[in-house]
This record gives C-alpha cells, structure tokens and sequence, in this order.
C-alpha cells in the first residue's frame, strides 16, 4: 500500500493541505505545515515610527509577536477589522532561521488537499502582485486562487526597500537612513 | 588562577573528546593519513596547553606520545594495534591526570610510570630500560612500605624534615613552591632554618643554605607527601615522620617549642619531641579498617580511589546553550505569570492567595537569579587573556606599559563576551602602538616613562559598559576632520561636534597613522570593530585630547534581561523607561511645550532641553490633557527630559525582543508583557536622545 503511495507521489506529485483565505475580494493559499495557528485579533500594540505594513506586537502566551498587515504588504488597503479578520501565527524561514510572525487576513476559508501537480504556473504580467511572491495558482470552479510561497512574502529581508517606500511620514526616513 | 585552570581544564576535555573519536576511527582504519595527521594536531595543541599552565607533567607525557605519532606522520614508524592500545590506555590516563596534574594520587603516579616506560618503548623500539622504569619500580616499592606505614586514614600529623643540598637552587628548583605545595595538604606550621656559616666568604649566593622543618596536619598518605618531593629527593635530605596525634600546631607549648628554633641551625631532638607530642597531642582513635595490606585491599582502595576522581569530573558538566535559552526564556514566563497573580491578587484580596502569591514570588525571584547566574560570564576570563597580548605587543614596540583592568566581576552573556574578544584586542593593540608613546618620549613630556592602558567594565541600566583608556598621545580633532575633509567623508563647512568628528575613525579607509606598522594602522579595522559591535546591538563612543589620551567606550545590551522600570503611558501605549536613568520626575502645562522654539524647559531653575515623546512618535502634537509629565533622564553627560501623558509606576519588567522586523526602530530596546497581559516598549533613551538631536539638526540643515 504504502509503496504505491510513494510511487504515485513520483508520478503525480505530492498531496499536501493547504489553507485558503481571503485578503479583500481575491482568494490565497499556503500550506498548512507553515501555519503555527489561527488567532483572533488581540489588542495590538503599534511600535512608533514603524513601516505601515508592521501593524505592532501582541503578546502570544508570553511571546512578542510581530503582525504584519498583509493587505498592505500586497498593496492593497489597510485591513479594515470585521468579526471574520484573523491572525495566521506563521513559522517561515529566513536566512536559514525559523521566526514566528503574525499576518492579518481578512478570513479564512476553509482547508483542502492539493497535488503540487496541479498548481499551474502563473505568466509573469497576469499577476498585479510581485510575480516572486506568488508561487503558482490554481483554478477552483470559477475563480483563481493564488499559493503563495511564505517564506518569501513575510520575510523582512526586504524591509529596507520597503520601509522609505511606505513610509508615509518623513520622519521614519531620518531613523531609517543610519 | 582557578579560573584559568577550569578554562584549561575545559579546553582539554574537549581536545580529549577529539583525540578518541580520532583514534576510534584510526582502529577501523589504520592508515587513514588525515586522522593521524589529526591526532597529533590534538596532542601537540594539548602538550601547548599544559605547558602553558605549567603542567609540566601532562606536558612531557603528551609530548612523548606526540614523539610516536610524529614519526608514523613521517612514515618512519606504522601504526600497530598495540600501540593504538597504549594510546587508548594513555588517553584514559589523560582523562584522569588532568585534575591531578601533580599526579597527588599514587595509582596515578603508577600508571603514569607505566605508561611512559611503554612509550618509550614503542619509540626507541627496543626494550631497554630507561630512567622511567627503574624509577617506577623504586616507587612501587615505596608505595609498598607506605601501605605498611599507613594506620587507617583520617587526619594526622606529619613531622616533615626538608634538607635541601646547597646546590639545589642551581637548577631552578625552588624549595618554596614545595612547601607551599605542602601548606595545601592542610594545616601546616613550617619552621625555617639556617646553616651557620663559619665566615663571610664560605657564602655563596647560589647555595641554599636554609631548611625547613613542617609539621602538617592533613588527610593524606606518607605517600602523598612523598610524592611532593619527587623530583627534589636527589638533591635533598628529607624525612617524613608521621604522628598519630592532632591538634597539635594549635598548641602553644608545641608551637613554643618547636618556634624556638627558628632561623637557627639545630635539629629538633626527635626523643623530645615525640614526648612533648604524647604529652600535648590528641590521640587520633583508629577505628576504621587496620593497614591495607592484602592485595584484595589494596584493589578496593584503588576502585574508591578511581570513583572519588569520577565525581570530581562530574562536578561541572556541560549543557547546551539551547537549553539555557530555554530555561531562561521559562523563567521569565514565570516572572510575567507571577506578575499577573499580584495583579488578579490586588483586586481580589484573598489573604491566602496573597500568601501563596507572595511565596511564588520569592520562588521566582530565586529562581531568576540562578537561570541569570548560568548563562552569564564575568568578564574577568577575557581580560585576563589581553594581559599576555599587551605584554608581548608592547615588548615588540619597545614600549612600556602598565596593564589596569578593573570591574572585571561584570557578568555578560557567554556568547557576546566571545564576539567580543577580537574587536577589543584591535582596539588594545590601536592604544599600544598608536596611542602611547615611546619611553624616551615621554619623559621629554613630563609623563611617566610607562603608559598606562586601563580596561574597564561596569553596568548601567540594561546596559553594559567596556572602556578602553590610554594616556597616549591622543587624537587631534583638527586632523581627524581635515583627513575627513580629503577622504570626502564631510563638508569643510560642515559644522559638526567632537563626538561626530572622532565617529569618522570607524569609517572604512580611514587612518590617521602616518606609518603603517604590522600591528595596525592600515586604516582596516576600526570599520569592522564597529560592525562587529553593532552586531550585539552595542555602540561605541570615541573620546579624545592630544596628550592626554583616548577612551573609547562600548555599550552593550544585556541580552534577555529583567530590569526595574517607570512604566509610563503615551498615546494609549505603554512605554517602560529603566529606572536606572530615570533622574526626577515634573508636570508641566502642555502649553509650555507647544511652540516651544528652542525645546528648553526650565525646571528647577535649570535649563532642560526636553524631547516631546508624543510628536517625535508620530501620535499627534501633543496629548489632549493640561498637563503632560516630564521624566528628565540622564544620558552620559547630559540631562535630558522626556514627555509623557502619564506615569503609572515602578515596573519589574522581562524585557523581551521584539524581532527582526523591528531592527530600524533600535530607540525601542524591546517590550514586555504587563500583568494583565498587554504589551509595553521599552525605551532606550540613550538611542532617543541621539535620534532627536540628529533630527532636530536635520530639520536645521534642511
């Protein structure tokens, strides 16, 4: 039985769960193995002269926890707080290092087998997100829903560029700049 | 010493650990060149060790062991099972001689004799017999007549009589290392003598003419004190009565007696003594086991002797820094959940929760200050490592130097004291061969010929603090900015203050040093000392006057710490100040603050400038009540006042980093969790200070 599996894998590539969820009207997927867990929105502490992505800290049973804005990150409007946001506690990998960080979406959909195999390739233009972001996309019924390669979209190797960018004050400039 | 001899001690176990996996390995595979070659790496940095901490024993063994393995490196030698087998054995021996280097325990000596004669053996390839056998063999028989001597153990009084030949001295040896080895055994009362000369001329100052009568008190063998001697017993009389009596250096008719002979030259009369000894002395009671002397005994004293050693190895034992930051990371959990009990306590006053919370308390604090005593490291471990350095570089440029560390109990993390070592070695070697100046020099001066670099540490709020002084000769600041000027690194109309002008040495290419020496000045450097340094999230701080001298200080963060701080609120967040900077706390009308041209507040009569928290993060011009709170902070030299909406009070608080995203918003050191669990900032005032003059001035320039 278990062989067959494992030949299978090799033909057909592997099955794994992801999670879909929404950021205003589009649909987005990651693998359930990078999700920690699914909190509700905590009072979130804002830590001053930061980028607008970098919502603030909350505190994860004694732990300080970034939460990033993914809206923002995807250059769409700040999340607006409804009954259905929720914090994705996400474990990626930077720099060969696992952090923990939060990342706010509108709501969560529901949980679902994949077949790497089906995930297709997206042409460079069709996408208005930045095409290193997003790992493929799959089409369910209707509509599309984007896999994102996490790893890349939160890590904050970026955080420089993105920081005098977004920043809408000019103050934070002079704190970036050394 | 201790110190130096438990990082000795350390080192070899590692090196040993090294060595036996090597010569596993080398079983399975006997010609492999690379792990021979790896052996005898191991044993040659071993045999460099222990003669750097004097341990000329361990040395030479190593050294002979090294000999074989040399000569299989060179092919000259193959590597056969039984020497494999003698080396596994020598490894073990190793294993155990290295916390009694002096080879104190006779099963040690033994073996140690034993497995040297094999060496040699094994290196001069033919069975004769070598200096070492005769001379194991004598000790065996040694060892034998002590077993007889011995009557139980416990502690008892021996007479020891230490006649050293005249030309004792001609070989370096020295009679007091010995006694003071002796005075370790336990309680001892040592009596000096000396030969009476007939005439001026019959002295000789390379003779010894003084002996030594010791009376110790001590839980050891005949042997053991024997062993003291081994390498003096051919060139001096000594004698070792042991009396089965006690408390005897205590007593005043004793010590009377036996101090009446002092610096004289006469022997002790043994009759009189052994009567007065009867006479004065308390007996020792035998009632554990009469003389080992069956082999069988004799076998179960060496199993107890070998256990005893086995414990002492296992009083430190090594654990994974992942595990300490663990262990850390749980007790500040706990403090935080303690803190929310005193919170759930005060508004529910139970008195037997407040018992119980009380004693958590106590627990956790306890507790908090083992986790802390375990990762932490005085800084005294490397600064006594620079001593050397200093030594060698000032012999090298013909200057001297005085070498002051002080605070040296400062505790640090292990792992930052590590990053540490080599940026504080450059800027060391900086003051020697740049910052002081040559001898003669400096007597034309007026300074004294021998210069003075001082290393200290200390702690500041959640800081720690290294300063590296010279009184050379200094930094000019008109230089430093004209080669800034030249190198492109500033404006010449560029106004900027002393602090800022000395920052420019950290930038990359730039030196000031007109002659490169090998030691520095290459203008590489000073970049990469920075860098390394704002890798611990540290800063450093340059000082300077022409022949006065430069200080350089580091700041450094505590890594994970638990300190004693205001808690304050602005905007609706909460913000912890440490305590330690706080100076004194005002309320001042809001109105003051607003439109406030040069953002000075008089208080106390005082000029303070003060930094408008509330604006400067962004939250609004400023709060919507009356009055805000000015908490003035001290800042190195300055004072400083710092707005907030409100103060709530004294908070003990885990501080907690708040992670990578976060790295641009460095005046924020971390956060902490309050009781009720919100989150609260930690401030660095120190990095809010520094960015708001930086930024008023760019609002100046701009």
């Amino acid at each position: 039985m278990k062989s067959e599996q494992m030949n299978e894998n090799v033909l057909n590539g592997e099955t794994k769960s992801f999670l879909s969820f929404k950021l205003e009207h589009e649909n987005f997927t990651i693998p359930v193995m990078k999700i920690m867990e699914i909190l509700e929105v905590p009072k979130i502490t804002k830590v001053p002269q930061s980028p607008n992505f970098l919502v603030g800290v909350i505190n994860l049973r004694g732990a300080v926890l970034p939460v990033i804005d993914t809206r923002i990150k995807f250059g769409m409007t700040p999340i607006e707080f409804t009954i259905n946001t929720c914090i994705l506690v996400l474990s990626i990998e930077v720099n060969e290092e696992v952090i923990e960080v939060g990342a706010l979406v509108d709501s969560v959909s529901e949980v679902f087998e994949l077949n790497t195999n089906d995930i297709k390739q997206v042409p460079t233009l069709a996408t208005r997100y930045r095409a290193d972001y997003v790992q493929g996309m799959i089409q369910e019924n209707d509509h599309f829903i984007m896999v994102l390669d996490v790893d890349k979209v939160f890590s904050s190797n970026d955080l420089d560029s993105i920081n005098i960018a977004s920043s809408s004050n000019a103050k934070s400039e002079v704190i970036h700049k050394d | 010493m201790e110190e130096m001899k438990a990082t000795y001690i350390q080192e070899a176990n590692e090196l040993l650990e090294n060595l036996e996996s090597s010569l596993l390995s080398l079983e399975d595979n006997p010609n492999d060149k690379s792990n021979i070659e790896q052996v005898f790496r191991v044993m040659h940095t071993l045999k460099g060790n222990s003669s750097m901490f004097g341990l000329a024993k361990i040395a030479e063994f190593v050294h002979d062991l090294e000999t074989i393995y040399d000569k299989i490196r060179q092919g000259e030698m193959q590597l056969t099972r039984e020497i494999l087998n003698t080396t596994l054995a020598s490894f073990d021996h190793l294993n155990l001689i290295i916390i009694d280097s002096e080879l104190e325990d006779p099963t040690n000596k033994e073996n140690h004799d034993q497995l040297i004669y094999q060496i040699h053996q094994f290196i001069q390839k033919k069975s004769v017999t070598p200096t070492t056998t005769e001379n194991s063999q004598q000790q065996t028989v040694n060892g034998s007549e002590h077993m007889q001597d011995e009557v139980g153990n416990g502690v008892k009084t021996y007479h020891v009589y230490f006649e050293p030949k005249p030309e004792f001295l001609l070989d370096g040896s020295n009679p007091l290392l010995l006694l003071a080895e002796i005075a370790q055994l336990g309680k001892t009362l040592i009596i000096p003598h000396f030969k009476k000369l007939e005439s001026i001329d019959d002295f000789q100052p390379t003779n010894c003419i003084a002996y030594w009568d010791v009376f110790v008190e001590a839980n050891c063998t005949k042997a053991t004190l024997h062993d003291v001697f081994v390498f003096a017993e051919s060139n001096a009389i000594i004698e070792i009565t042991p009396y089965l009596f006690t408390d005897l250096i205590a007593n005043t008719e004793f010590s009377e007696f036996v101090q009446a002979t002092i610096f004289k030259d006469v022997k002790l009369d043994a009759a009189e003594l052994t009567s007065l000894i009867e006479r004065v002395g308390k007996k020792v009671e035998i009632l554990q086991q009469p003389a080992v002397k069956s082999a069988s005994d004799a076998n179960e004293a060496l199993k107890t002797a070998k256990v005893e050693t086995k414990e002492k190895v296992v009083s430190s034992i090594r654990v994974s820094s992942d595990k300490l930051d663990e262990l850390m990371n749980l007790v500040s959990e706990l403090v935080t959940t303690q803190a929310s009990l005193t919170l759930y306590n005060q508004k529910n006053e139970t008195p037997e929760l407040e018992i119980i919370s009380e004693n958590i308390e106590k627990l956790s604090r306890r507790l908090r200050d083992i986790a802390f005593g375990m990762t932490l490291v005085p800084i005294n471990n490397m600064f006594s490592r620079f001593q050397r350095l200093v030594r060698d570089v000032s012999m090298s440029l013909n200057k001297e130097v005085q070498f002051v560390t002080e605070g040296g109990e400062t505790e640090l993390d292990k792992s930052i004291i590590e990053t540490l070592t080599d940026p504080l070695m450059h800027i060391i070697r900086n003051s020697l061969d740049h910052g002081l100046e040559l001898p003669e020099k400096r007597e034309a001066l007026d300074k004294p010929r021998k210069g003075t670099v001082k290393l200290k540490a200390f702690y500041s709020g959640i800081s720690v603090y290294i300063q590296i002084t010279d009184d050379g000769k200094g930094m000019d600041v008109d230089v430093i900015r004209e080669k800034a000027i030249s190198k492109g690194f500033m404006k010449p109309d560029e106004v900027l203050s002393d602090k800022e002008i000395f920052d420019f040495i950290f930038y990359p290419g730039f030196s000031t040093a007109a002659v490169v020496t090998d030691i520095s000045g290459r203008g590489v450097g000073m970049d990469v000392v920075k860098r390394n340094i704002s890798e611990l999230k540290g800063s450093i701080i340059v000082d300077s006057k022409v022949n006065i001298g430069t200080t350089l200080t580091i700041k450094l963060p505590l890594s994970l710490s638990i300190i004693d701080g205001l808690l304050v609120e602005v905007a609706n967040v909460f913000y912890i100040i440490p305590l330690s900077v706080v100076d004194k706390c005002y309320e001042v009308e809001n109105k003051e603050m607003i439109g406030n041209f040069n953002q000075l507040l008089t208080l106390d009569n005082q000029q303070i400038p003060f930094i408008n928290i509330h604006k400067e993060f962004g939250y609004s011009e400023i709060s919507d009540a009356d009055n805000s709170q000015i908490i003035v902070v001290s800042d190195a030299d300055r004072r400083v006042g710092i707005s907030v909406d409100c103060i709530i009070g004294e908070y003990q608080a885990v501080v907690k980093p708040i992670g990578k995203y976060y790295r641009n918003q460095d005046f924020i050191s971390g956060a902490t969790i309050l009781g009720d669990g919100s989150i609260a900032l930690v401030m660095d005032t120190h990095k809010i200070i520094d960015l708001y003059t930086e930024h008023a001035k760019t609002e100046l320039v701009s």
